[in-house]
């Protein structure tokens, strides 16, 4: 990656900024649903779920 | 606190290793999923193995990545009992997805261009990206988690119903102005590049529809049918690479041939469990192993020496093509530079023999040998230059000839009778032979004609110190040809001064022994005069000293 950049560093620059970014945003999801378990829930209107048949 | 409701109510079962689990009812779901990502990572691992450097086969497997991510992701979401992987998963799965479309541009793009899009173009990607940062951990991805029915499906936000498929719209509509750009450029390369945007297209409208289907209609399932866009893709890039030998066709057909018989052999160590057997088929692995690794180097080193010589036979075709451009403007030069010569050379020429004729008094006895040299010179001054001019209408293209039937017997006949006095102050007998069958008609440019018989029997008289020269006018009833030879006792000349003899500049080696004067032109101006009238000159020698003999042939009328 040291060579890469050095070659063509502003494109890999970006690149690197966008890895970055991405990487951030995946651990904030995953720490708001794995982590946190934050998020609502959609259920039948009596509030119980539906079981198949 | 978590607001999960028990998975277990809903009688999911659990999934092992992430997407072997019965909640996907039934095998179509692998099949959708698993057979074109594999086959779109094979194909791009195989392009670019044949070639590391080349860009479009880089984005063509980071395209095939991102896509491969993705379909695992979206197996995890069918598999998965619980909501709160299914959530990370589904909201993660945006990144794949849209990287997907971005790596499908750059693959197009390096494809054309052969290079990857400018940094503007990265940046934009950048900023493209940049809601997804946003807001991808908030409820404007995923809105909430659908227990109803007992679904197991994330309900989408505005990031995923309308920013994602305006983001993969606006790649699509990209690519196809690219392939549309290019199309019209009418460049050898288009077929292809119509066949390879033709497949991502396909394959990316078809991913686009089965994400819509998913999203708007709630119909997940009848969207998968949509991934089968990647091996229409796969099988187009298949076809260019076999038809247009794309990508080193050479090298991958080796490698895959080499792989699959790896692949065949290394099965054989689990199908067969007698151990001598399993002892050969490692042998055979390590024998085959090596004599593949030679044949792909060997390979790969041909493929290479042959790029290297298309290469090369375009740079060769470039500097070809400048170079006739600058003989074209060497010509012209010449021509303007001879036109321009050629009026004071008039005047010297017409004063020169005024004063001689004593135009402007009497003319003293000492001063008549300088004026003869001076109208001398000026008279093969004025040949050269004619020369001159004459080479450069030939290779100009601009030499005029006016074809007419002529008798040329009989010119022949009389440019000898006009020659006879100038062989006879310097000693030699011009004689004159025939041999007719037929009338000595003959379709050419009269002038030029007699201008090429009068060079060649000129020619004959420079080079001929004593003897004769004899001008034998003959014709060939088979090949219907009219010859003038016109033989002397000349210098003559060697086979290799011969071959050379006609080219422009050339003169014969032992030329200055007696006529330092001429530009080496003559000969060339008149086989080129010849050959446009489809007439020819040629040249025979016994060898140095022993004579030559010139020969125009002309057909009949």
């Amino acid at each position: 990656m040291i060579l890469v950049m050095k070659t063509h560093p502003e494109t890999q620059l970006v690149r690197l900024l966008l890895l970055g970014c991405i990487i951030f945003s995946v651990t904030l999801m995953y720490n708001r649903y794995l982590v946190r378990e934050n998020f609502a829930v959609v259920t039948n209107p009596d509030g119980r779920p539906t079981l198949t048949e | 606190m978590p607001n999960i409701i028990d998975p277990l109510i809903c009688g999911w079962s659990t999934a092992s290793y992430l997407i072997i689990s019965e909640n996907l009812a039934g095998n179509f779901l692998y099949y959708s999923h698993l057979f074109p990502s594999i086959a779109g990572l094979i194909i791009a691992i195989f392009v670019l193995q044949s070639n590391y450097r080349n860009k479009a086969a880089q984005a063509l497997l980071f395209t095939t990545s991102m896509f491969a991510i993705w379909c695992f992701m979206a197996l995890i979401t069918w598999a998965s009992e619980r909501p709160d992987i299914v959530m990370f998963v589904w909201s993660a799965q945006i990144y794949p997805e849209l990287l997907m479309y971005v790596g499908a541009f750059y693959f197009v793009y390096a494809f054309i261009n052969s290079q990857f899009p400018s940094i503007k173009t990265e940046f934009f990607v950048f900023l493209m990206f940049v809601p997804l940062f946003l807001f991808g951990h908030t409820n404007l991805n995923l809105v909430a988690f659908d227990f109803t029915n007992c679904e197991r499906n994330a309900l989408e936000g505005p990031l995923w119903q309308y920013y994602v498929y305006g983001f993969e719209f606006l790649f699509i509509a990209i690519i196809l102005g690219l392939t549309i750009n290019e199309l019209k450029k009418n460049q050898p390369k288009r077929r292809e590049v119509a066949i390879v945007a033709t497949g991502i297209l396909a394959f990316l409208l078809l991913f686009s529809w089965q994400n819509i289907v998913g999203s708007f209609f709630d119909n997940w399932r009848i969207g998968q049918i949509g991934l089968f866009g990647m091996p229409i893709f796969v099988a187009l890039l298949g076809y260019i690479l076999v038809r247009y030998q794309t990508f080193r066709i050479k090298l991958l057909a080796t490698e895959a041939l080499m792989a699959g018989q790896l692949l065949l052999l290394v099965s054989l160590l689990f199908v067969r469990t007698i151990e001598n057997a399993q002892i050969i088929a490692i042998v055979t692995i390590l024998f085959f192993s090596t004599l593949g690794v030679l044949l792909i180097k060997s390979v790969r080193q041909e493929v290479e020496q042959r790029e290297q010589i298309e290469h090369l036979a375009v740079t060769l075709e470039e500097t070809n093509d400048q170079l006739k451009i600058v003989d074209q403007q060497k010509s012209e030069f010449v021509s303007i530079a001879s036109h321009q010569l050629r009026s004071p050379l008039s005047a010297i020429r017409g004063y020169a023999a005024m004063l001689a004729e004593g135009s402007y008094g009497p003319v003293q006895p000492r001063m008549f040998e300088p004026i003869s040299r001076i109208a001398e010179s000026a008279h093969l001054m004025a040949e050269s230059i004619e020369d001159f001019l004459n080479v450069s209408r030939i290779e100009g293209r601009n030499m005029r000839y006016d074809l007419t039937d002529f008798n040329l017997r009989d010119r022949a006949e009389r440019i000898v009778d006009d020659l006879r006095p100038e062989g006879l102050k310097k000693g030699l007998l011009l004689l004159f032979r025939q041999q007719m069958n037929y009338n000595g008609l003959v379709n050419a440019d009269v002038g030029k004609t007699e201008q090429i018989i009068h060079n060649l029997i000129n020619n004959s008289l420079k080079y001929t110190l004593k003897g004769t020269i004899t001008v034998y006018v003959h014709d060939d009833p088979k090949t219907k040809t009219l010859c003038v030879d016109i033989i002397d006792t000349g210098i003559g000349m060697n086979q290799k001064t011969i071959d050379n003899l006609f080219n422009k500049f050339s003169r014969a080696d032992n030329a200055n022994s007696v006529n330092i004067k001429g530009t080496g032109l003559g000969l060339f101006v008149a086989r080129q005069m010849a050959r446009a009238m489809k007439g020819d000159v040629t040249c025979a020698s016994a060898g140095d000293g022993k004579g030559s003999t010139f020969t125009l042939k002309m057909p009949l009328a």
